[in-house]
């Protein structure tokens, strides 16, 4: 199975009507093991089914493939649903390429820097 | 060793890059496990950077090209415990071919014609609606990171897919158009007659008639056009492919990372002819 992990940290804000957690996904996924790693997000999604924000960083994310990437739409719409928001961070260039071309940058914001897309999600 | 000439790199970068002037063929046979497919994207990566004179920007999109075909040809038209092959021909400053057979033995088995419908039904889900899980790696990924596509039934009842990508002045943007995409069916291929398609210079549509499908770039099916004396793939060369590349010789082992452990490199011993003549093997 291809190498890929997803650590999860909180991040601390006095807004009360949203929690913010940044997901780091490290590695490549792809079919190997893209619906084992995809579980631990449903599983965060269903733990917070309101309000949640994620910032998804992708500073050590190679690959990712089109099923990945349907995932990653699915979150958006379970989570956006509901109030929530998502967001990518400091995508390498051909990973914001392959979002591109499948149309999500323009459902998700990407930002070049973490601290940009912390202030995005605060504000 | 073949002649090889220094070619700038055309993505701006200031490293020159030896990338021979002669075709290359490279044919590798995975098993139906995805667990291999990072070897092969691997492998794609690198063999685009050093043997086609593609950019880096798009060696790593022919890397979800190769990726996406793989796993259509694993989860859809091979049984467990079969194999698919891959085949990549680079005439290296002008195009990069890539064709994915599968055993034509999985679940979800599609003839060329089915697969050019089941292609047009995805192309137009993927325009109108975001959300969804699949059917983006064939409609969106492939479709718009290539030149041409052609769904072909193989001899041995599976089915091919061949990509192809023009180097142009665009190559290192996302293609404004999508890939003319045809299928060529095992009724419509005559016995021992090749297939003609048009020359990797510049992006022309194969030589095809009655379309059959209202999107303008769309072409179907190919016609088969008999050719006197076919062309047949220049001999196998011993000799290593290029500078930069492990010293190989036909038929040797190329490791490929996890296992992999069956590729084999055919370099073309001459300059590829005009147009690309591929005898199809006699009908089943």
């Amino acid at each position: 199975m291809t190498y890929a992990n997803i650590s999860i940290e909180d991040l601390a804000t006095d807004q009360a009507d949203r929690i913010i957690k940044i997901v780091k996904i490290s590695g490549q996924l792809d079919e190997s093991n893209v619906d084992d790693q995809s579980k631990t997000i449903y599983e965060l999604i269903e733990a917070t089914p309101q309000n949640l924000h994620l910032i998804f960083d992708f500073s050590e994310l190679d690959y990712l493939n089109s099923k990945a990437i349907g995932y990653l739409t699915d979150w958006y719409g379970k989570i956006s649903v509901e109030g929530g928001k998502i967001c990518i961070a400091m995508a390498k260039e051909n990973i914001v390429d392959i979002l591109q071309v499948v149309g999500l940058t323009q459902l998700i914001t990407c930002y070049v820097t973490l601290d940009e897309a912390k202030t995005g999600m605060l504000s | 060793m073949a002649d090889s000439t220094p070619i700038s790199k055309s993505s701006g970068s200031s490293e020159e890059n030896n990338v021979s002037s002669e075709p290359v063929e490279i044919s590798i046979i995975l098993p139906t496990n995805a667990y291999f497919l990072s070897g092969i994207r691997d492998f794609t990566l690198t063999m685009t950077k050093n043997m086609t004179g593609f950019s880096d920007q798009w060696s790593f999109r022919f890397q979800s090209v190769v990726d996406e075909l793989c796993n259509n040809a694993i989860e859809h038209g091979s049984a467990s415990g079969e194999q698919i092959k891959i085949t990549f021909v680079s005439y290296p400053n002008k195009s990069l071919e890539v064709s994915v057979e599968d055993s034509g033995t999985g679940p979800n088995k599609f003839s060329a014609n089915q697969m050019l419908e089941l292609f047009h039904e995805q192309k137009q889900k993927v325009q109108t609606q975001f959300l969804g899980l699949r059917g983006r790696g064939l409609a969106k990924i492939v479709s718009e990171w290539t030149d041409e596509i052609i769904f072909e039934d193989s001899s041995d009842g599976g089915l091919i897919v061949r990509v192809r990508k023009f180097m142009g002045d665009d190559e290192k943007s996302v293609g404004s158009s999508s890939a003319s995409v045809s299928a060529v069916s095992a009724a419509a291929k005559p016995v021992n007659q090749p297939v003609v398609t048009a020359p990797p210079v510049a992006p022309i549509a194969p030589v095809s008639v009655a379309p059959v499908v209202s999107q303008p770039q769309v072409i179907s099916p190919i016609q088969t056009i008999p050719v006197q004396q076919p062309i047949m793939q220049q001999p196998i060369v011993q000799q290593p492919v290029m500078a930069g590349v492990p010293m190989v010789q036909p038929s040797m082992s190329v490791p490929l990372g996890n296992g992999v452990n069956s590729a084999t490199i055919v370099p073309m011993s001459a300059p590829m002819p005009a147009p690309i003549i591929t005898p199809m093997p006699p009908q089943a």
